[in-house]
């Protein structure tokens, strides 16, 4: 099977290693925000990272009612727009939530292949503070995506924050336990987009 | 806390309600179930139970009271949540008249969700200790100091330092391993006490998240934090005219340690989020497995709080030291679970008796309830043998040391039944199953000697 075309998808090059994550950003997102989280994921989980250009949000995952859009829906959408073993993670600065919760800062597919993450509530401290928090969001997101569940240590980023001023208490860094993990499942996705199924 | 894969069905005839709820809690760690009705639902728990349900009150077909009064009536201690949409509070409220432990309106709020699970998973691990604490009462009398099941000298010495305190308002500090029963013994002091027609208020403090610990002790004014859609009492409120039990006491963080320091001191408080200052009048009792004198000299538990709690100290043994208590303690959860399963079970043979002596029970009393619940199950004859106790790991230790033999195992057996009876060789007699002439006599051919 060709790989379909696709003008936002970048074409892949002989020589290039392929990406593990692809970063989508989702609506206007700054230039700066991606390429923080991307760096992050790159040097705390070893995922390494494409920026895409940015595309509209979703227009069928807008709750009217709520004034949100439906993160669940998002991430239907994407797992169907960018197929293959690739993660994904959606960037926006809308404000999401689900069909049960009010609202969340970012929601992803345990075990699968797409997260999506929210900056629209994350302000309030400062440009830098809300950018620390965006990243800590990403990478526990990401390590959801990676089949990690919530993890009780006191000092890992694995642990449910409950609220914003929680994201705070967070460190940037996950316990040995769950650093092992990722890096397990890391490597395994590594093989699995290095070395793609026979496709004659 | 972790909530530790409780078993947890999600009932919901909306699939995209379903889906991410399941999705939620299975990142907290819960083992997640769905049914999208309340047949399909009653289909699945013919099979098997789970420790939390949450159900949609409004399904089509069988409704979600409906589907709980089944559930209540087949499994009791049924933690339930109802869920149901903005504006139809009254069948939420109608719902908890029938049992129901809480219930939530969605879209929830996503930090009223995980405090409404916190609690639930708190009040889950705070049940499982008292249903293990419940039956090691002989079921006679009112939790009366006769009601725990012990021969022991070390019991007896317990019992009568709890007959000495009990009557005055002094903080008791009770120590011991888990499984030994230590809020049993909470429990009794606050009956035999003169606060006796008060409240006994229980909290486990090592099962709660900071937040949810604060909130739970102190109560809260509605709107102090995001998930405070209601004002609550907190225990140090409840426990008013009576007793607050503060289980895993070792466990709590230094900054709440200030906290309930304060309260001790001064004997008042506030609500979080309150202004107002509420009198205390409680007595304080205390538990931990922890050692306290080690924390303290790490850092991590404050001198003048422990002084505080710790005026009396009650040290609760573990059942390795002993095990003459084992035997009466077997019998008695023997006629239990055989009254129960109404299989007609006689009691234990010498050799099965001797397993149970022989084992070091890392988990106490609670541990050996569980072993004779399962050992009534497998019995299928009169008598509870050595076949029936086969699953009890490492239960023959003492003789698994390696290539011995009949005589060193026999040795090193005797040696360890008059270890743990601090050489008194009657007691150990009665514990190999054998009379004192025997015993002395195989003491002396294996040179066996008080050292
Ligand atoms: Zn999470
Ligand atoms: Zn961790």
């Amino acid at each position: 099977m060709m790989p379909s075309t696709d003008p936002e998808m970048p074409p892949p090059e002989d020589d290039a290693v392929a990406a593990l994550v692809r970063l989508i950003p989702l609506g206007p997102v700054d230039e700066l925000s991606c390429q923080v989280v991307a760096g992050n994921l790159q040097a705390l989980m070893d995922l390494t990272v494409d920026i895409l250009p940015p595309r509209p949000v979703f227009p069928d995952a807008f709750m009217e009612a709520r004034r949100q859009f439906d993160a669940v829906k998002i991430i239907k959408h994407l797992a169907e727009r960018f197929p293959g073993p690739t993660l994904g993670l959606g960037l926006t600065g809308s404000d999401l939530g689900t069909p049960v919760l009010t609202y969340v800062l970012g929601e992803s597919q345990l075990g699968g292949r797409m997260a999506v993450v929210s900056t629209y509530r994350l302000t309030g401290a400062g440009a830098q503070r809300k950018l620390e928090r965006l990243v800590k969001i990403s990478l526990h997101e990401m390590a959801h995506v990676l089949g990690l569940g919530h993890c009780w240590q006191p000092q890992c980023l694995m642990r449910s924050p409950r609220n914003v001023a929680q994201v705070d208490e967070l460190p940037l860094a996950f316990c040995d336990t769950c650093r092992y993990e990722i890096g397990r499942r890391v490597r395994n996705l590594f093989h699995q987009i290095q070395s793609p199924p026979d496709r004659s | 806390m972790t909530p530790s894969g409780l078993a947890t069905l999600v009932v919901d005839d909306e699939e995209a309600i379903r889906e991410s709820l399941a999705a939620w809690l299975t990142k907290d760690g819960y083992r997640v179930e769905t049914a999208d009705s309340g047949e399909s639902a009653l289909e699945i728990i013919a099979d098997r139970l789970f420790d939390v349900y949450l159900v949609d009150i409004k399904m089509p077909g069988m409704d979600g009271i409906e589907l709980l009064s089944h559930v209540k009536a087949r499994q009791p201690e049924a933690l339930t949540i109802v869920i149901t949409a903005h504006g139809s509070v009254e069948t939420a409220v109608e719902a908890m008249k029938r049992g129901a432990n809480d219930y939530i309106c969605k879209p929830f709020d996503p930090e009223e969700l995980s405090l409404i699970m916190e609690r639930l998973a708190a009040t889950k691990a705070l049940r499982d200790e008292n249903v293990s604490l419940r039956e090691q009462l002989m079921e006679r009398h009112d939790a009366g100091l006769d009601g725990i099941v012990a021969q022991s000298e070390a019991m007896q010495a317990v019992f009568a330092t709890m007959e000495e305190v009990a009557p005055t308002m002094t903080p008791v500090l009770i120590q011991g391993e888990t499984g030994v029963g230590k809020e049993l013994v909470a429990r009794v002091i606050h009956h035999a006490s003169e606060r006796s027609a008060g409240p006994f208020v229980a909290l486990n403090c090592g099962a709660q998240s900071e937040s949810l610990l604060e909130s739970e002790l102190f109560g809260h004014e509605r709107g102090a934090f995001t998930g405070a859609v209601r004002a609550r009492r907190g225990r140090l409120e409840m426990a008013t005219g009576g007793t607050l039990f503060l289980d895993e006491i070792g466990d709590i963080s230094a900054q709440m340690q200030v906290s309930l320091l304060r309260v001790l001191e001064e004997k008042r408080f506030q609500r979080l989020g309150g202004t107002q200052w509420i009198d205390t009048d409680f007595r304080l009792l205390s538990a931990t497995h922890r050692d306290l004198p080690g924390l303290i000299r790490q850092g991590r538990f404050r001198e003048d709080f422990f002084y505080r709690i710790n005026v009396i100290r009650i040290e609760i043994p573990p059942l390795r030291h002993r095990l003459e208590d084992v035997a009466p303690l077997a019998d008695h959860f023997l006629e239990r679970y055989s009254r129960e399963t109404g299989k007609r079970i006689l009691g234990l043979t010498q050799r099965a008796m001797g397993i149970l002596t022989a084992y070091h029970w890392p988990g106490n009393v609670r541990e050996l309830r569980n072993v004779m619940e399962r050992a009534v199950v497998l019995a299928k004859g009169q008598m509870i043998g050595a076949e029936e106790l086969s699953f009890l790991e490492g239960a023959n230790e003492p003789c698994h040391l390696g290539p011995m033999s009949l005589r060193e195992m026999e040795i090193a057996h005797i040696q360890a039944a008059l270890d743990t009876c601090a050489w008194n060789v009657s007691r150990a007699a009665r514990q190999l199953g054998i009379d004192r002439a025997t015993l002395t006599r195989k003491m002396k051919r294996y040179r066996l000697q008080r050292p």
